[in-house]
Formats: structure tokens, sequence, C-alpha cells
């Protein structure tokens, strides 16, 4: 009986070691690149005098990179990524509460880029090769009067970048792109009223 | 008294049969095995000849090798930065039990091995841009380690082990794995 329990636990000892794997802890395709002012927001009033609040995403080919000196080269490094992704969630304050706002697909105003609405807004900055520009401009209209606010990366914990991620190809790197922007305030947010 | 007499008789056939193994094993000093567990969980083939100089004694080599279609994927996708390729291993193993025909060992060993390494580096261009790359290479280290396992025979000559153990690297651990397992099922042949 003591050497089956001793035999027992040498086997069990043996498949969990087997079964160990670095999968679950790292992923290695992962590139992660500091480049700051590559998102602006603003507000801006038609001939009705209604604002529309544009997001603009428009970031070079060739960025910037914290700590180094050569530019970096996003599409050669992605192997030819066309996309980068981010997400930003919209607020208004109702009764000194913050709601999150639904954003109807006919709320939505795309210049360049593409965008899917929801309870959160997924955009896609997309390459133009032309201008050597991954390319966003989408307007939010039709936003009731109020005090909103708004905060970019749906369940990110950071409270001064805004947050890309490129799609890959093939088996190439993901690259993620956290950019500072300094119109965020200490939470996160930017805040802005809708007369 | 006739169950008696039946049971006593089986008794003594299974003491004979028990000494016939042993005297069997004892004059079998050589055994090659395959790990099947290594086999079927990491597509890895891991041989191992095993050299019987005494009672308790005895000197062997395990090979591994691996090129599987999944581990290639996972390396390639990022799911991994090393890829042991090959492994040989030499032990020394020392049975610390009195019986031949199961018993519990421990061993020391040594394990050259290599494979592929991965890592992400940036580099600057002709046109004087920076780019993030995959670079691939090779790398081959040495560990010593220890392992203890058990082993039971059947039938004189097919025997079952487990073993578990772990090294540790000791030149180029930047790229290889600190600490290479050392486990397996195996099933072998000692002739």
């Amino acid at each position: 009986m003591k050497t089956l329990k001793h035999t027992i636990l040498l086997l069990t000892t043996v498949i969990m070691t087997v079964s160990c794997s670095n999968k679950d802890s790292e992923f290695y395709n992962d590139v992660f690149v500091n480049s700051p002012n590559l998102v602006s927001v603003e507000l801006v009033p038609d001939a009705m005098l209604k604002q529309t609040l544009y997001i603009n995403a428009n970031i070079p080919r060739y960025i910037t990179e914290a700590n180094q000196t050569n530019k970096l080269d996003i599409y050669k490094t992605t192997g030819g990524a066309t996309r980068l992704y981010f997400s930003y969630e919209l607020e208004k304050k109702i009764d000194a509460n913050w709601s999150i706002v639904g954003i109807a697909d006919n709320q939505l105003t795309t210049i360049n880029g593409e965008a899917f609405s929801g309870s959160f807004i997924y955009g896609s900055s997309i390459y133009n090769p032309a201008t050597k520009i991954y390319e966003y401009r989408v307007g939010i209209k039709s936003l009731a009067p109020g005090q909103y606010r708004l905060s970019f990366g749906y369940n990110s914990n950071s409270t001064t970048d805004v947050e890309f991620r490129s799609e890959s190809v093939g088996n190439n790197l993901f690259l993620n792109l956290n950019s500072t922007y300094s119109a965020l305030d200490g939470g996160g947010y930017y805040s802005f009223t809708i007369n | 008294m006739k169950k008696f007499l039946f049971i006593l008789l089986l008794f003594v056939q299974c003491m004979n049969a028990q000494d016939t193994m042993k005297s069997g094993l004892s004059k079998r000093h050589n055994e090659f095995r395959v790990n099947i567990l290594t086999l079927i969980a990491t597509s890895k083939l891991n041989l191992t000849y095993e050299r019987f100089l005494s009672k308790n004694y005895s000197l062997g080599l395990s090979g591994n090798y691996s090129n599987s279609k999944k581990v290639n994927d996972d390396f390639d996708q990022g799911f991994r930065n090393t890829f042991q390729k090959y492994e040989i291993t030499p032990f020394a193993r020392y049975n610390f039990t009195t019986s031949i025909n199961r018993y519990y060992f421990a061993e020391v060993f040594v394990s050259a091995n290599g494979g592929n390494f991965r890592e992400t580096v940036r580099l600057v261009d002709e046109n004087n841009y920076g780019y993030y790359a995959i670079q691939k290479t090779t790398y081959t280290d040495l560990a010593i380690g220890a392992s203890a396992g058990y082993k039971m025979y059947f039938k004189e000559k097919f025997g079952i082990e487990i073993i578990v153990g772990i090294g540790r690297n000791l030149i180029n651990r930047a790229k290889s794995s600190d600490f290479p397992p050392r486990v397996g099922l195996s099933f072998g042949y000692r002739f």
C-alpha cells in the first residue's frame, strides 16, 4: 500500500511536470513602444452650432520612440499591418453620477478609419500608403447637452496613455503602442460639456 | 484442508516464479526503453540504454529528439521562446531497495542539450529607420541534475519506469531553459 502511494505520488509529479509549459505565462510576439501625442480630441460645431466630438488618431508610419534616436517603422515592425486598434468610451454625468453613454451607429461620422459603436467604440486607424499614415478621424454627433467625460481603453488601467495594438500578419510581431495624451486628467478622462 | 494446500501450492509457485524472475533479471545486464509519456505529451522521442553493473548500480545514456509541428508552430507564433530540439543525457543510477524486481532508484545526470531560441531585437534599416524583428538563433548548454524514480519488471524482461528529476543549465541560461526537467513514463526491454 505504501509502495502504491509512493508510485501514485511519483506518477502525479511526473505528469504535472511534463504538463508544465511557458505557454500560460508569456507571449513573445508582443512589442511595447511609447510615443507621445498621437491622439487628439476636439469639439467641432456644425452650421446649426450643434457640437460633434471628434477623436483623431493619425499615426505616421515612422514615429519617434522613447529612448531611441532612430524613428520606428511601424509598418515594417508589424510585417505590414494595415490597422492599429484602440477603444474608448463615453460617460455622461447624470444626478452627480457618471453613466456610460451607448453610441448608435447613426451618431458616428467617419471621416477616416473605421469605428464600431456600442457601449464603447472600437476604432481602427487604417494605413494609407499614399500618405504613409495610419488615419482615424471619427466624430460622435447628436449628443444631448450635459457634462461628459471620455476615457480611452475599454477595461484599461492606464490613466495617462491611449493604447493601440496592431493587427499582426502571419507570425509577425504585434505592436503595442502607448501614447500619452496631455489633455487627460489625473483619472485618465477627457472632460467636456455639450451645450 | 484442500483449500489450504491449494493456497500453499500457489504461494510456493509464486515464490519460485519470483526467484526465477530475480535470477533471470540478474543475468540480463542491458536494457533499452522508450519514454511513452514525452512521446504522447510533447511528441518528443526519448530512447534510453541502461547497463546494469551490479544489483545496485547502473549507467546509462538517454537521447531526446523533438521536431514536432505543434511545438514548431508554438515557437513560430510566439507562445514559447525556446525550443529544445535535442538532449543527450548520461546518467549513473543507484537502486536503494533490496529487490531488483521492483525498486526505487536515485540518479545523477549530465545533460548536453540544444535547440532554437528567439528574441525580439531592434534593428536599423538602410534608410536609418528602426524596426523590431524576431531573431532566431540556436543554443547549446550543459546541465547537471538529479532524479528519482520507481521501476518494476514483469515476465523477467519487460520493465516500466517512472522518473522525475530536474537539472540546472550552466553555460547559456540567457537562451536555454534554466531548469530542464527529466521526466518520463517508460516502457523497456531488458536483455
